[in-house]
């Protein structure tokens, strides 16, 4: 199982940051207070989506033929993140 | 099948969408004119003779090239992004249930009974109920209804591309695709008007 990562508080619905890394071979932990990045309040999908993006080098008429959908509705996605992500930028 | 059927746009290239609608234009235009129907607006059908094949391809080629610069035109103002090879698809494809009514005038069965009818009520005296055969009018019901059902179809697959070529999302856009679709029919039928 791949564990969603929470990117809001349950609690009061504010942003959450990380404030610690562990290393899994030898445990060595890292506290601290790091802002998540903003790709990673996003949906995995979406930036799975991202990532095929810039592996076909942004050709959306390959990312259309790689997904099995037409070039308009691949548009449509991009468009969407991109106003997602215009959204959650800090002004 | 379902999104085969509703949703075509979402999944099919443009070339594969324009190449199937003018194949299935062309083809069902033919036998449209074999079963004496006009599209004369871009959300019409009446049934005349003689119909010529030339009549009815010229109908549908006239009508998706209103409709698709007319829903261009919205989606260019609405979306910078829009194509119109997208529109052109969407016209093309969302008209081809429209194009299976014409079937249902086997034997010229649908213009005969209209006509008989409309002959009895400009022939019946003032206060006298003009005399219909029970099935003809069944008939003539089943034909309106299968005819606003296909209707409904053909809107839906309209509405379902211009959507995708648009990315339009919210109430607004549908009452806008609504306004531009009632202005393409306005539009359709001057030009018929002007060329007949």
């Amino acid at each position: 199982m791949n564990p969603k990562l929470p990117v809001s508080c349950p609690s009061c619905a504010t942003t959450l940051s990380v404030t610690e890394l562990s290393c899994l071979e030898c445990s060595t932990k890292v506290s601290g207070n790091y802002i998540l990045p903003l790709l990673l309040h996003i949906p995995a999908e979406e930036q799975q989506f991202i990532l095929d993006f810039f592996l076909s080098s942004g050709s959306l008429k390959e990312m259309a033929n790689q997904m099995g959908k037409s070039y308009p509705t691949v548009r449509n996605k991009l468009d969407d993140i991109i106003e997602k992500i215009k959204t959650l930028q800090p002004k | 099948m379902k999104k085969f059927l509703l949703n075509p746009f979402e999944q099919f290239s443009e070339r594969a969408l324009v190449v199937f609608g003018i194949a299935a234009t062309v083809i069902l235009s033919l036998a449209g004119a074999h079963f004496n129907a006009r599209f004369d607006g871009v959300l019409d059908l009446h049934f005349y003779t003689p119909t010529f094949i030339r009549d009815t391809l010229r109908d549908n080629a006239l009508n998706v090239a209103v409709l698709s610069l007319t829903l261009f035109t919205l989606g260019k103002i609405r979306n910078n992004k829009t194509r119109f090879i997208d529109i052109f698809a969407t016209s093309l494809i969302a008209r081809i249930p429209y194009y299976f009514l014409p079937f249902l005038n086997w034997n010229n069965v649908i213009l005969i009974e209209s006509e008989n009818l409309m002959k009895q009520f400009l022939t019946a005296q003032p206060g006298v109920f003009p005399n219909f055969e029970s099935i003809n009018i069944v008939l003539l019901f089943l034909f309106t209804i299968v005819s606003l059902l296909f209707l409904a179809w053909f809107i839906y697959l309209l509405y379902k591309g211009y959507k995708v070529a648009t990315n339009a999302k919210g109430a607004v856009e549908v009452v806008l695709f609504a306004i531009t679709l009632l202005i393409a029919e306005i539009v359709s039928k001057i030009i018929f008007y002007l060329f007949n």
